[in-house]
């Protein structure tokens, strides 16, 4: 057995985040016990945010992991919460998606609740924090004024008249009562969510039971693909959650992935899906398989990597990623459009996240200058 | 309040997690989730086929070796509750 009291508690989250997808042998059984207060308050913070209580909770029930009383009842505290948050979101989700299909809106569940329901051995091994839900292009304004009219707010308004529809890749909504509902157009932000072929998304559906309610959501290989996008663009350092989605698709459900880099080649994104996979493998300490040799030994496209690189450079932002998408746009009109669109944003953008037009334009034009002097 | 010879399940329309702490459960009337730990989750297990109060006490009690009578009181109580949030349905 491992005691858990040492200083690479990074390695105890990682393990964590494995539990499940292979045999663990007894001399791997790890033990939370042997921490310091300020260890476990630290393991148990991570915890929490990675996401990844649900999967600590079954680590103990296997006795993969051992632990004193207090650290097992809090774990499963946790969990039960987390649990009681996904039903609260599944019933908000159920609303949204009613109202929305009623209104002819042809409406996809992603990530949360599909993922938990549809990937994983059982629901409650996945805890997830908020609704998202992908519409097509053209009924973008139409699925915001609903989340409107019943109450949500949305966190940043539009970057121009029209700008949604077009390129977005979606918008943030809030409740008063703090639940969130991510309005999406597109599976990532910048050059990446502009090349993905959306109506693929809408053709390939698989559906899912809430409650005796059907819901449709994409595919499972589109699953799979969306799930990289989100670990290898979402943020500098993924959830350990997000890699494990991969992980699951890939070991437990046996997602094709030779048809999922077919697909990833044909929007131009090979190197999401190679990064993705490399960072599951990496921190959950997988053993090696096609899937990973295929990722270490993947050499990137030019455009690839500058496109890659709005996303994981330190100075990376919203408007570094949006800039970058310039290349993406097809056409000199496309791009002129989203140049126009980012230089002369409106004014609801602009006092959502800058103070002035004069402070946007010279954001805009120095991420625009950024993007080209990369490539 | 539902007779002990009713016939009851859970509804179709309960949306609910189980773990190890037990089974987080939200009924079309309950404003939050519900949380059924212990006995309460072994009602809630019981009534995923058709049965009945009696029926489930009589098991309960047969299980825990316990007292029949409080048993009965105690598993009343939870499927009455369990009824007025529409968490199970009476057939």
């Amino acid at each position: 057995m491992t005691s858990l009291g040492s200083p690479d508690r990074f390695s105890n989250l990682n393990f964590v985040a494995g539990v499940g997808l292979r045999e663990i042998s007894e001399d791997e059984i790890r033990d939370l016990e042997g921490m310091s207060e300020v260890e476990w308050t630290q393991f148990h913070r991570e915890l929490l945010l990675e996401r990844l209580v649900p999967l600590a909770a079954y680590a103990l029930e296997h006795g993969a992991l051992t632990a004193s009383e207090i650290q097992r009842t809090q774990i499963n505290q946790d969990h039960s919460r987390s649990m009681s948050l996904a039903l609260v979101l599944e019933r908000r989700l159920l609303e949204v998606y009613s109202e929305m299909s009623l209104a002819g809106i042809d409406v996809r569940v992603l990530k949360g609740s599909a993922v938990a329901r549809l990937d994983y051995p059982d629901p409650s091994w996945r805890a997830f924090g908020d609704v998202d839900l992908l519409v097509p292009a053209d009924s973008f304004a139409g699925a915001s004024e609903i989340l409107t009219a019943a109450g949500a707010r949305r966190r940043f308004p539009e970057v121009s008249k029209g700008f949604d529809s077009r390129f977005g890749k979606g918008a943030c909504f809030t409740y008063a009562d703090g639940l969130q509902v991510d309005l999406h157009r597109s599976i990532a932000e910048g050059p990446f969510g502009l090349t993905v072929d959306l109506s693929s998304l809408f053709n390939d559906v698989e559906e899912f039971e809430i409650g005796e309610v059907n819901l449709r959501t994409i595919s499972r290989q589109y699953r799979f693909l969306h799930a990289c996008f989100h670990a290898a663009l979402g943020d500098v350092s993924p959830r350990l959650v997000a890699l494990r989605d991969i992980a699951e698709m890939l070991l437990i459900k046996k997602v094709n992935f030779s048809d999922a880099v077919v697909t990833a080649r044909a929007w131009r994104a090979e190197a999401v899906i190679a990064r993705a996979i490399s960072l599951a493998w990496q921190r959950i300490d997988l053993p090696p398989n096609d899937a990973s040799a295929w990722a270490n030994s993947y050499s990137p496209s030019g455009y690839e990597e500058r496109a890659l690189r709005a996303y994981t450079s330190e100075n990376r932002s919203y408007a570094t990623q949006v800039a970058a998408g310039v290349t993406a746009v097809p056409g000199i009109t496309g791009k002129l459009a989203y140049m126009r669109a980012l230089l002369l944003p409106s004014r609801q953008h602009i006092s959502g996240r800058d103070s002035s037009y004069w402070a946007r334009f010279r954001r805009g034009a120095a991420a625009l200058r950024e993007s080209r002097s990369s490539q | 309040m539902a007779k002990a010879s009713a016939v009851i399940k859970q509804s179709p329309e309960v949306i609910s997690r189980a773990g190890p702490f037990g089974v987080v459960i939200l009924a079309p009337r309950d404003l939050e989730p519900r949380l059924l730990e212990g006995s309460a989750r072994l009602v809630w297990d019981l009534l995923s086929d058709w049965s009945t109060t009696q029926n489930i006490a009589e098991s309960l009690a047969e299980l825990f070796g316990a007292d029949h009578g409080v048993v009965s009181r105690d598993v009343e109580m939870v499927i009455n509750e369990l009824i007025a949030t529409e968490a199970v349905v009476v057939s």
